[in-house]
């Protein structure tokens, strides 16, 4: 089973990024019946409605009403019937599609067995069973071989006497022509002599069980066969004309019989696709340790994981614990501290449960994402002859569903600070006041001062710069909690203490010696110690040990 | 993998089927299990030059047979049914049945190497001891590839006509190229991956150049070489080796050549001496199994002037005692 998104759910640039192919991989089953599966975005409706039902199916499984693991073995045998379902329905199946009828009808059965206390559909089962009872009647061997009845079987036998006797008599003629002519000969292999002597020739051409004839300097000696090896010939024919005809009657009769369960089928070929695609959500959903979202409240987050994220930093990985209510959300924070990447695992949670898929996270309890915006720094549009700032207007003139997620990573920090915090104001005062979801990062502390916003900070290093002067940029990353914290309205001021972390971050980096100079002169009141050799750079402590490097710019 | 013998042959109206059913009928007489295929669908139903019928392949009572279902229809009632490979991983239908009656079928399999090889891994399951005798043609590169087929039944067309004898000398200096040595055979080793189409190897640690495009089409490679003239250099090349190719390297007598498989060979024709012209050394990168070699021959004994292949054994279904041929 081969899982892909919609086109265009989620841009190629993030889908690359963040993933998303190794997370529907997870979902790489071998699945006959649903090879692949192209996922479309669910409406709120549908979405929820695809949630509880699978939430439902794994409460029969954990109380041992499924037995998922026989399930899925089942569902693994069960055949695609589509390519023949055109010709079911017209009447026109072939015998060796009969096997493929036969098995998906006598491996459904099975499975309906296994399913008795949550049945996908009872209603098509007596057309199933009518299915499987006129092939039983008129296949054989497990639905491979038309069962023959005195008429044919007869024909068979006949057959195999003539054949019998045709073979006896075929090596009876290859032997009279050796006997005759001294060729050794074995039909039907014509025979070329080269400059045959006057003896040989005049044996061949004296000998009536074959003919011969001079070409290119050859002599081609071909068969001349008996009357009664022909007419054993032609009477196998009538033989096989006669079971051909007998044979394609019977198939006839076997469409004709069949035709009436057609909708039925093709309507228990569809459920049984859904309730195999439910089965193969809750078989990756345990075997990875995902979760199924439940739909109120506002949207609660636990330890929810960004897999490609994960894969990286193993056991250093921190989750995140995110609580978000309608209106405007503020993260706000320091360079470094992963506000991007909360974004970002905000995005692939949301799109992986709008496209109906389990996720990685511990729960999971929202509004359904029926729609889900982002907007990342860029570079802006020539296509579209945008600017970044344009670029970033352009996004918010989208219409916004009232229950839309809109993420936004620095907002408005495409143009000039002041105008940019202004803009950050205004846009979080609209928002605050709306039903949608909307999520921002920001580091305008104008922005800690809108009203009825909701306000977050990624939990920092305490560094202290007296002591920890000498720290890279790699142990720095180390240190960092990488931390969702929600600022207490108290707690503002500290929120904009930013201590210069940024100049001190930039000394961190292998930049020319005279910028570190003036970076370090520039520092409030000097504070920082050294005047030189500060700031050992990550260059210098290796390379390859910087965590969150999506989140140096 | 079980078994497989692939018939291949040197020019249309070689013989080809008369050898793969000549083969087949004597497996079929020493009660060897088979299953029967085809790359793609079996010839045409008529001669190219004389437009009489061409053989068709009989599938005898009990034999196995691999072909699109399409073919079915006439032979409703004579097969049994044993595994379906069926779309979208397979392009259509394919049917592996065994036959209750003889069958004269139209046979038609696999196109890819990848399907061919899923495909014997079934067929292994159901005839762990059987052999699968596939149709093959020469345009299908795969099938000389070692994990594909374990040897060859070739069917050459030793005709009067210029052109058709020069392809058929070309088909034989195909096969008696010889396999290039182990150590040769380490060096590209270590540069060949899935895509490699050429690798132009000097004394350098790494190669000269790694084409991954078809090489007669890889204007950089001829530059590559055009480049190393005079200097010892190994091309391996994973790419029909085309009369243009062939034209550009015949020159360079410090180059060795080394063709990943027999088939790249075929598209040379070359002109006559102008194949004695090529100055490179010439290998094999996978041997050829040849089992067998049928000759057609029309009008006179062509075989002393033709390049066969020391120690193969060398057949004419029309002019030797059946009998005495082994397969």
């Amino acid at each position: 089973m081969k899982l892909e998104f919609e086109q265009n759910v989620v841009s190629e640039d993030l889908f690359h990024e963040l993933d998303f192919s190794s997370y529907l991989s997870r979902f790489d089953l071998e699945l006959p019946l649903l090879p692949s599966v192209v996922l479309h975005p669910l409406s709120r409706e549908r979405g929820m409605a695809h949630f509880e039902r699978l939430s439902r199916l794994e409460q029969k499984i954990d109380e041992g009403k499924l037995p998922l693991d026989e399930l899925m073995a089942q569902s693994r045998k069960i055949p695609s019937p589509d390519y023949m379902l055109s010709y079911f329905e017209s009447g026109a199946l072939e015998q060796f599609q009969l096997l493929t009828l036969g098995q998906f009808v006598s491996r459904e059965l099975a499975l309906q067995e296994l399913e008795k206390e949550y049945p996908v559909d009872e209603a098509s089962r007596e057309s199933l069973l009518s299915i499987e009872s006129s092939l039983k009647t008129h296949t054989t061997k497990g639905f491979s071989r038309l069962k023959p009845d005195d008429g044919e079987e007869q024909l068979y036998k006949d057959w195999q006497v003539i054949e019998k006797e045709l073979k006896t008599k075929l090596s009876q003629y290859e032997r009279e022509i050796q006997e005759q002519t001294g060729l050794k000969m074995i039909y039907p292999y014509p025979k070329e002599i080269l400059a045959p002597s006057s003896e040989v020739l005049f044996r061949i051409q004296k000998c009536r069980l074959v003919s011969a004839y001079e070409t290119s300097g050859v002599f081609r000696v071909d068969y001349r066969l008996s009357e009664a090896i022909e007419n054993l010939d032609r009477e196998k024919n009538l033989l096989e004309e006669e079971l051909e005809e007998l044979v394609a009657q019977k198939l006839q009769r076997v469409n004709e019989e069949l035709e009436p369960f057609f909708l039925p089928f093709r309507l228990q070929v569809k459920k049984r696709k859904h309730r195999t695609l439910d089965y193969a959500l809750i078989w990756v959903k345990q075997q990875y340790g995902l979760c199924l979202p439940s739909f109120h409240g506002a949207c609660h987050l636990s330890q929810a994981v960004l897999p490609v994220l994960h894969r990286q930093q193993r056991e250093k990985y921190v989750p995140l614990d995110l609580e978000l209510r309608r209106g405007a959300n503020v993260l706000h924070g320091a360079n470094m501290t992963g506000k991007t990447t909360v974004l970002k695992t905000l995005f692939f949670h949301l799109t992986t449960i709008r496209m109906g898929l389990p996720v990685p996270a511990a729960s999971v309890s929202m509004t359904f994402p029926e729609q889900v915006e982002i907007h990342l720094k860029t570079a802006g549009s020539i296509r579209r002859n945008l600017s970044s700032f344009g670029d970033e207007l352009h996004f918010f003139t989208k219409k916004m569903g009232e229950n839309a997620y809109i993420l936004v990573d620095e907002l408005f920090q495409t143009t000039d600070p002041v105008s940019g915090a202004k803009l950050s104001s205004i846009f979080l005062e609209e928002f605050s006041q709306k039903s949608c979801f909307f999520f921002c990062t920001s580091h305008y502390p104008e922005v800690l001062d809108v009203p009825g916003i909701r306000l977050f900070r990624m939990a920092d290093v305490a560094i202290q710069l007296e002591t920890d002067h000498d720290i890279t940029v790699a142990e720095w990353l180390e240190k960092m909690p990488f931390r969702i914290e929600p600022i207490d309205p108290s707690q503002i001021g500290e929120a904009l203490q930013t201590e210069e972390k940024p100049l001190l971050i930039a000394l961190h980096f292998p930049i020319p010696e005279s910028i570190k100079l003036k970076i370090r002169e520039r520092m409030i009141n000097g504070r920082y110690p050294r005047k030189s050799g500060a700031g050992r750079s990550s260059e210098e402590h290796g390379k390859g040990n910087c965590r969150r490097n999506t989140e140096i710019h | 993998m079980m078994e497989t013998l692939a018939f291949i042959g040197s020019d249309k109206n070689a013989g080809k089927t008369t050898v793969f059913n000549f083969v087949y009928q004597k497996m079929h007489a020493a009660n060897t299990l088979v299953c029967l295929t085809s790359i793609g669908i079996n010839g045409e139903p008529v001669d190219t030059y004389e437009g009489h019928p061409k053989p068709k392949i009989t599938v005898y009572k009990h034999s196995f047979f691999i072909t699109a279902g399409e073919h079915l229809k006439p032979h409703t009632g004579k097969y049994e049914t044993v595994h379906l490979f069926l779309p979208p991983r397979f392009s259509k239908p394919y049917v592996l049945a065994k036959s209750i009656l003889d069958l004269d079928l139209v046979l038609e399999g696999p196109n890819t190497q990848q399907d061919l090889m899923e495909m014997k891994g079934l067929i292994g399951k159901v005839l762990p001891s059987g052999l699968l005798l596939v149709d093959g043609s020469i345009d299908r590169q795969f099938l000389a590839h070692p994990s594909v087929c374990d040897g060859f039944y070739f069917a050459v067309l030793a005709s009067s006509r210029k052109q058709q004898f020069r392809k058929a000398n070309d088909f034989l200096t195909a096969l008696a190229l010889p396999v290039c040595p182990k150590d040769l055979r380490g060096d590209i080793e270590e540069f060949q991956t899935q895509e490699t189409k050429s690798l132009l190897l000097g004394d350098s640690p790494g190669p000269i150049y790694h084409g991954r495009q078809i090489p007669f089409l890889d204007e950089t490679l001829r530059e590559a070489v055009k480049r190393q003239k005079g200097e010892e250099c190994v091309l391996y090349l994973n790419g029909a080796l085309s009369k243009s190719l062939f034209s550009l390297l015949s020159p360079f007598s410090t180059l060795t050549v080394v063709l990943d498989n027999f088939t790249l060979y075929q598209n040379v024709s070359v002109d006559a001496g102008l194949g004695r012209s090529f100055r490179p050394r010439l290998f094999l990168f996978h041997p050829v199994k040849v089992k067998s070699i049928f000759l057609n021959v029309e009008g006179e004994d062509h075989r002393s002037r033709l390049e066969i292949p020391p120690h193969i054994p060398v057949h004419n279904l029309y002019r030797e005692d059946l009998h005495e041929i082994g397969v």
